[in-house]
């Protein structure tokens, strides 16, 4: 653990370092499972820690090594994983098909992509890194199932509760199992080809024997729902793949409702790609030259200097760059503190995004604060930020070698920004009516006042909120 | 040569076939000196070669290391370099002095930084990759001077003729020479230090040895002038610094004055900065974050889609992103076509730089063109480009991880961009003033009308011209 023990010192010179000790001791005491695909909002919130600082921190570490990232596409609906790449550049399928749910989803970063950190093999050896090996209730929960399902500790008997019978079947192999069916909706599934078969067991019982045969494929086949009766049934197994399966028969029941019910908030895609540590550290090196991904959710704010152009003209472009820069320096850092990134500047101008309206207006409120102090601390120089707020879904795309963002929602974001007059920020209907956002202007006694506007070559008029 | 056979093979593969076997015969069969800062533009002209790929090219091959980069900063008085650096963040000082000029310069990137390639030692051995072993005369052509001097063939002889006395001081040594001054304007200089001492030699004739000592130290004490009679001279040198000196007495007559002023084009610091490939290669690796280096005179080149957000609201996201893209495709290949970089996009908005207006208008007009292309093969005629170009003084910075432009020339670039409508060019005075871009304009039939446009944030009203 020596060379481990290097990594952490090196890591609480970046990282907060209560952040880091509990890492740690994370790394060093927790069972294996609890290091496997860590969900660092649920790590942060059961220690009581900043949601931020554990982002910052678990990226830092997977920078140095500690960590490994894992990008996870999820069926929203089971909360199982459909695909586990180390990069989001794997996320290429225009769709992604849950054999259990018998449903296609698209890749949305914010509600289908999570990002989870599984320790470094050279850290600390966990059992699974070698996945093919965990027990079965353990497959399902490290392997199987994503970070947004809230398991019980007692995982293995609830499995037990719901589970007819199950076989470890090593690759190349048969197996034949005599059972008895009783009159439930019957599942068999296998959690790691993710082969689903449904059973319909209902009607008369029957003591005739019934039979049915799966074979384990590389290719998945459709996943198919067969009427039987209750009674026994010859199934017959072979596993055709080249890694052990897992297949087991489960009760769709009320039991594994509630297993599947309980959810826990995760760390998504969108949530990383906008926030200012991990752009920092992975660059443009996120997505690919040729994808185009979905969110459904983003937050846009832009910022403009009202009076710099007539700057540069007074004080020349040397001391005027010198201005623009230090003002860039004190958004950057709001932006930071508020959750957010800054995408680019253009002139004197800032696009940066937020995962939630709340912490746009949050950092809008800040910037204008701080740029009154900047003012106050320059004597009278009047610079003054206009600033414009829109929510929306928008695509995640590479454009001139830089992650960026594309579509309407973007556009409109700077039209609204536009708009703005000196110190006023002006926010879209979505925004100012974001239960939290909403919350937070009311708290601070600012009521938002509606304008309707026509914004340039957005076709309808536009309810625009001015904050005062 | 096996190795600098390979990097050939490689270098093949990416730039200009034509090019690349003009470099490697140079590589083979050039004397030393030619491989020594190679001045890429008289490269080009003595073969024949497009300049644009005889830059790519050499980029390229520094790339693969078969050449070194060095960025020189210049003495625009004679010529000679003041400091070289394989990087441009060492262009760190507010002024650079000439000893033999007895002059300060601040260094702007278009006449006072240089960029040359010398061959790498494990390609070729050449004589300058040891400088303190050169003979005077070659130290002069291959270290001392800028690649801007046309250094004649002959330049042993002719230096010969100038010189009244040379000698080679190693470090540490002391030395006495005795000579006869003639009635002239005699310049004691070392081309190692730079250090330089005038003699004004006037008035009667004497026969009374006159002395004068020099002493060479790390540093360059402030050139003097001393006023000496026609006669005997005692010159005592001490050299105090680790190398060897060179110091000797040259008549300051025709001759030299002659030779100082048989100027050739160089490829500039400014010129690379602007050009695709340069961009492509170094990225934001070129500047430090610090640093603020400004170009006299370059030009900007600001586009927009007109029609783009009704796009977007018609086709969705996606559709439209392709588009967008394509048409980013279209405006790339054109602006690297006219010795142009594109610096980054902003929405559908291009900012693009070129070295001279010229450049810049046929870039336009080819856009133009290529539009109407864009517009038939998609079977649509809505998306319009608008165009705005501006020419002046400016500075190169690093902003948001990117070499970036600053200063009042780029905002009116992209305010006089902002008042053009659909498929007019918008250019100023500087540009279609400029001697080649007005004829390019009277050579494509076109004339630019004149408009006075108050640009916003822009103190006086500017005339913008409009080519139809």
């Amino acid at each position: 653990m020596s060379e481990a023990r290097n990594l952490f010192s090196v890591l609480r010179q970046s990282a907060d370092p209560e952040t880091a000790d509990a890492i740690e001791k994370l790394v060093q005491d927790a069972p294996d499972r609890a290091l496997c695909r860590v969900n660092v909002l649920d790590f942060a919130a059961k220690r009581g820690l900043d949601e931020e600082r554990v982002i910052a921190s678990f990226l830092h570490a997977a920078r140095l090594g500690i960590f490994e990232l894992s990008w996870n596409v999820l069926c929203p609906s089971c909360g199982g994983v459909l695909e586990a790449g180390t990069t989001l550049k794997s996320v290429d399928r225009e769709e992604y098909h849950c054999a259990w749910c018998a449903a296609g989803y698209q890749p949305i970063l914010d509600e289908i992509v999570e990002v989870t950190f599984t320790v470094s093999r050279r850290v600390r050896r966990i059992a699974a890194h070698d996945p093919n090996e965990l027990p079965l209730a353990e497959y399902f929960r490290q392997i199987f199932w994503s970070s947004a399902i809230d398991l019980p500790e007692d995982l293995d008997q609830a499995i037990q509760e719901i589970t007819i019978d199950t076989v470890e079947l090593p690759p190349g192999e048969k197996a034949l199992l005599s059972l008895q069916l009783p009159a439930e909706f019957v599942i068999i599934l296998d959690p790691v080809t993710h082969t689903t078969q449904f059973l319909d067991v209902k009607g008369e019982p029957t003591r005739d024997r019934q039979n049915l045969s799966l074979v384990f494929d590389k290719v998945r086949a459709p996943t198919e729902t067969v009427k039987l009766h209750p009674g026994p049934l010859r199934l017959s197994l072979e596993n055709r793949t080249d890694t052990r399966v897992l297949p087991g028969l489960l009760i769709a029941g009320h039991n594994l409702e509630e297993l599947l019910g309980r959810r826990k908030p995760f760390l998504s895609a969108q949530r990383l790609l906008t926030n200012q540590v991990f752009r920092d550290i992975y660059g443009t090196d996120t997505i690919d030259v040729d994808q185009r991904l979905k969110i459904t959710s983003l937050t846009f704010l832009f910022t403009d200097l009202r009076g710099s152009t007539e700057l540069y003209e007074r004080v020349g472009d040397l001391a005027a760059f010198d201005l623009v820069r230090a003002h860039f320096q004190l958004l950057n850092e709001i932006v930071a503190a508020e959750a957010g990134a800054v995408v680019k500047t253009s002139g004197d101008a800032v696009m940066a995004t937020f995962p939630t309206p709340d912490r746009a207006v949050a950092a809008a409120l800040r910037m204008r604060e701080a740029m009154r102090d900047l003012n106050d601390a320059r004597t009278g120089d009047g610079q003054l930020l206009k600033i414009g707020i829109h929510e929306g879904p928008c695509l995640a795309v590479v454009l001139d070698k830089r992650q960026d963002y594309f579509g309407r929602t973007v556009n409109i974001a700077a039209r609204v920004q536009g708009l703005a007059d000196s110190r006023s920020i002006l926010a879209t209907g979505p925004v100012v009516t974001h239960p939290k956002a909403s919350n937070l202007l009311e708290t601070n006694g600012l009521n938002p006042i509606p304008h309707r506007r026509a914004l340039r070559g957005v076709a309808e008029e536009m309810a625009v909120y001015e904050i005062p | 040569m096996s190795e600098a056979k390979n990097l050939f093979t490689a270098l093949q593969q990416s730039a200009d076939p034509g090019t690349v076997a003009a470099i490697e015969e140079l590589v083979r069969n050039a004397p030393d000196r030619a491989l020594c800062r190679v001045n890429v533009l008289d490269f080009a002209t003595k073969r024949g070669i497009d300049e644009e790929r005889a830059i790519a090219a050499f980029l390229h091959a520094a790339r693969l290391g078969l050449f070194e980069l060095s960025w020189n900063v210049l003495c625009p008085g004679c010529g000679g370099v003041l400091d070289t650096s394989a990087t441009l963040k060492s262009v760190n000082r507010e002024e650079y002095d000439c000893a033999l000029c007895a002059a300060g310069y601040r260094p702007t990137l278009d006449e006072m930084v240089e960029v040359t390639f010398t061959v790498s030692r494990r390609v070729r051995k050449i004589a300058a990759h040891d400088p303190h072993e050169l003979p005077l005369a070659e130290y002069f052509r291959q270290i001392f001077w800028g690649s801007g001097i046309d250094v004649p063939d002959d330049f042993e002889q002719l230096l010969e003729g100038i010189t009244l006395d040379a000698i080679e001081l190693p470090p540490g040594e002391k030395a006495l020479l005795s000579l006869h001054l003639p009635a002239e304007f005699v310049i004691l200089m070392d081309p190692v230090t730079h250090a330089t001492q005038f003699l004004d030699v006037k008035g009667e004739p004497t026969r009374e040895r006159q002395s004068l000592s020099l002493v060479f130290d790390r540093v360059v004490a402030p050139t003097g002038t001393v006023t000496m009679h026609p006669g005997p001279l005692r010159l005592s040198l001490e050299n105090r610094t680790d190398t060897r000196v060179l110091p000797g007495l040259f008549i300051a007559g025709d001759q030299l004055h002659e030779l100082l002023g048989r100027r050739r084009p160089f490829l500039t610091a400014k010129r690379l900065l602007t050009n695709q490939v340069f961009r492509d290669i170094y990225r934001a690796d070129t500047i430090d974050v610090d640093q603020r280096l400004k170009i006299t005179s370059l030009t900007f080149l600001f586009t927009d889609l007109k029609g783009s957000t009704e796009l977007y609201e018609r086709v969705g996201d996606l559709v439209a992103f392709d588009v967008v893209r394509a048409h980013f495709q279209v405006l790339n290949e054109i602006v690297a076509a006219e010795a142009g970089a594109v610096v980054k996009t902003i929405g559908d908005a291009v900012m693009a730089t070129f070295p001279t207006p010229d450049r810049a208008v046929s870039a336009a007009l080819r856009m133009r063109e290529a539009m109407r292309g864009f517009n038939e093969a998609r079977g649509d005629e809505d998306l319009l480009l608008k165009i705005g170009i501006h020419e002046g003084p400016c500075l190169a910075v690093v902003l948001n991880d990117r070499q970036d432009y600053f200063g009042t020339t780029v905002n009116i670039a992209a305010r006089v961009q902002g008042l053009a409508d659909s498929r007019s060019i918008l250019a100023t005075g500087p540009v279609v003033k400029h001697p080649q871009a007005s004829s390019l304009l009277a050579t494509s039939g076109l004339s630019p009308v004149a408009q006075r446009r108050a640009l916003r944030g822009i103190a006086e009203e500017l005339a913008v011209y409009e080519i139809p």
